[in-house]
């Protein structure tokens, strides 16, 4: 049970930081942090513990964020009601293009999810009449109240609540990915990304089983999609571009890939840092790059692969 | 399978790369629970052979038959699921896991739990989970590999490594194993011990194919041999015919010295 300490340590340090938190923007750093550390996880699932690299997540949370936010404002959805059919069309776009790009390998996978993740943003911004175009969707409303059933309710207009929906999401899918990984759906996506020639020799199916991965992962990152237009409340068919899908990788490789704490530590790093850093505004692409450059040659399993070589030496002494 | 029904049965078997036939209408049956050995020198088509027979590569023509069914179309996935486990040349495994975590792999055909029972942690799933365990560790008894089983695969001795891919291969419970040049980078004692390994496998009723250099070994074990060379089956029969057969000789064996060796 000692490797649950750190979790319990962090997720208490997270679940105190809307009462410590007295900044403004710092606090919407993080809550932004939380969200993409969503995003990142489910990324990890495909990138990390199946050895698949998508360009096209950026792609599945803007459709996740464009479904629930069309559906609101548009059809006047329930809130709720919104997040199984927005995580369902990112599922089904991931299947669609597991299925067309999956039997492809290496760089020519990571191509052709690319180019799919500027056909999403395209469409979305040239589809004027359902998207509103590069004018995006704005004002979304805050998720409607969760009813206590005569103990009241709870609002979830303030950032605080925000956060803690955020919160709760990312703890719930990171037990999600956890519990797959440590199973043996998990042993088979780990088989695929270390020898996929034996893999399929020992009857792991190669293209269910990445399907399934890029299925999952994808509706993951829908869901985070549909925290950030309600957080934000605003989303345009930039949000479904190819940045957040770079970034995303970014986050996991300097965090540490395939491992659990790899994405959150990441992304929470790379988000809070270039802030901290302000004068260095203009360069914040470079820094990244030379910080990426650096991660991957010293540090190939990231801050918490360093980390965890760190505390292993500690041990041995 | 029918009784009497031979395990493996190739018909007319070949394969072209472009204008290189690597193995040229290659016609061989293999009954239930023997040991047949496959030799020829470097570049016969031994190994393009083994991977027509797991589906790695489809053939360019002739009929494969395993256990019965027709494997037209199959890819190695569903071949596995015919009961049908192989190593490789190059022993491949997955170095960064533990042993038993490698032979746990293996038992992907025989897992039920689904993703619902994996993440609702179902009495289900746990129990499962304990039973592919306890195989596990049998297997690795059987191996000699029951004291390395949480050592990572990549950092047991080149020699044993042979034997985690053996375990992961028997993990599949397969009816027919094929073993590519088990016994690469093995020391003497290591390949009598191999050879003893092999006949317990034998005995537990699965059926053998085997590639092999090491002519002791293949004379010993093997109930039948087939000769490859240049891609065509030169000779085939019980290991003193094949082994004195004057073409084995001149093609593969060199000298009649090298084959009493």
């Amino acid at each position: 049970m000692r490797h649950l300490l750190p979790w319990l340590a962090g997720g208490l340090v997270a679940l105190a930081v809307p009462f410590v938190v007295t900044n403004s923007y710092l606090f919407h750093l993080i809550i932004i942090a939380v969200i993409w550390s969503i995003l990142a996880t489910s990324l990890n699932l495909v990138l990390g513990f199946t050895g698949l690299l998508s360009l096209a997540h950026g792609a599945f949370f803007g459709l996740g964020a464009y479904t629930s936010a069309l559906l609101v404002t548009k059809a006047d959805w329930n809130f709720w009601a919104t997040i199984p059919p927005a995580m369902a069309v990112a599922a089904a776009f991931g299947a669609v293009l597991g299925l067309l790009t999956l039997r492809l390998s290496g760089h020519y996978f990571a191509i052709s999810t690319l180019s799919f993740g500027i056909v999403v943003s395209l469409v979305l911004e040239k589809w004027d009449d359902l998207t509103e175009g590069p004018r995006g969707i704005s004002s979304i409303p805050a998720p409607s109240p969760i009813n206590l059933f005569g103990w009241g309710e709870i609002s979830l207009e303030s950032n605080a609540a925000k956060y803690y929906l955020s919160l709760l999401t990312l703890a719930l899918c990171l037990l999600f990915v956890w519990r797959l990984v440590r199973s043996p759906i998990g042993r088979a996506f780990e088989a695929i990304r270390q020898n996929e020639l034996l893999a399929s020799c020992l009857g792991v199916d190669l293209v269910f089983y990445k399907l399934l991965a890029f299925a999952l992962s994808a509706a993951m990152a829908g869901l985070a999609g549909v925290l950030y237009g309600v957080y934000i409340t605003y989303i345009n068919p930039i949000d479904a571009g190819l940045w957040n899908g770079f970034y995303a990788v970014m986050y996991i490789v300097i965090g540490g890939v395939g491992t659990f704490a790899g994405p959150i530590v990441g992304t929470l790093f790379l988000v809070t840092l270039p802030e901290l850093l302000r004068t260095f505004q203009d360069y914040r692409l470079l820094l990244l790059g030379v910080l990426l450059i650096l991660t991957m040659t010293f540090l190939p399993q990231g801050i918490v692969g360093g980390l965890r070589t760190l505390r292993q030496r500690w041990v041995a002494r | 399978m029918m009784a009497g029904e031979s395990l493996v049965d190739l018909r007319g078997v070949t394969k072209a790369f472009g204008g290189l036939v690597a193995v040229r209408n290659v016609t061989l049956l293999v009954q239930p629970g023997e040991i047949f050995s496959v030799i020829g020198p470097n570049g016969s088509g031994k190994s393009t052979l083994f991977n027509l027979i797991s589906g790695v590569l489809p053939p360019s023509s002739g009929s494969i038959h395993l256990l019965g069914r027709e494997t037209k179309g199959l890819g190695p996935h569903r071949v596995a699921r015919l009961g049908v486990s192989r190593t490789f040349q190059t022993t491949q495994v997955f170095a960064e896991k533990t042993v038993l975590e490698n032979v746990l792999a293996g038992r992907h055909l025989h897992v039920r739990t689904g993703l619902w029972s994996a993440q609702l942690r179902t009495r289900f799933f746990h129990a499962e989970e304990m039973r592919h365990r306890d195989r596990a560790l049998e297997i690795l008894h059987v191996v000699g590999l029951a004291a390395r089983a949480d050592q990572r695969a990549g950092e047991v001795p080149n020699a044993l490594q042979g034997r985690v891919a053996i375990g992961m291969a028997l993990a599949n419970e397969p009816a027919l194993l094929l073993l590519d040049e088990p016994t690469g980078g093995l020391m003497e004692n290591e390949v009598l011990e191999l050879m003893d390994l092999l006949r317990r496998i034998r005995d537990r009723g699965v059926t053998i194919m085997l590639i092999e250099h090491k002519m002791r070994l293949v004379r010993q074990v093997s109930d039948r041999i087939a000769v490859l060379n240049n891609g065509g089956m030169i000779c085939e029969g019980k290991p003193d015919v094949v082994l004195n057969d004057e073409r084995v000789v001149e093609a593969y064996l060199g000298t009649a010295d090298a084959a009493a060796a």
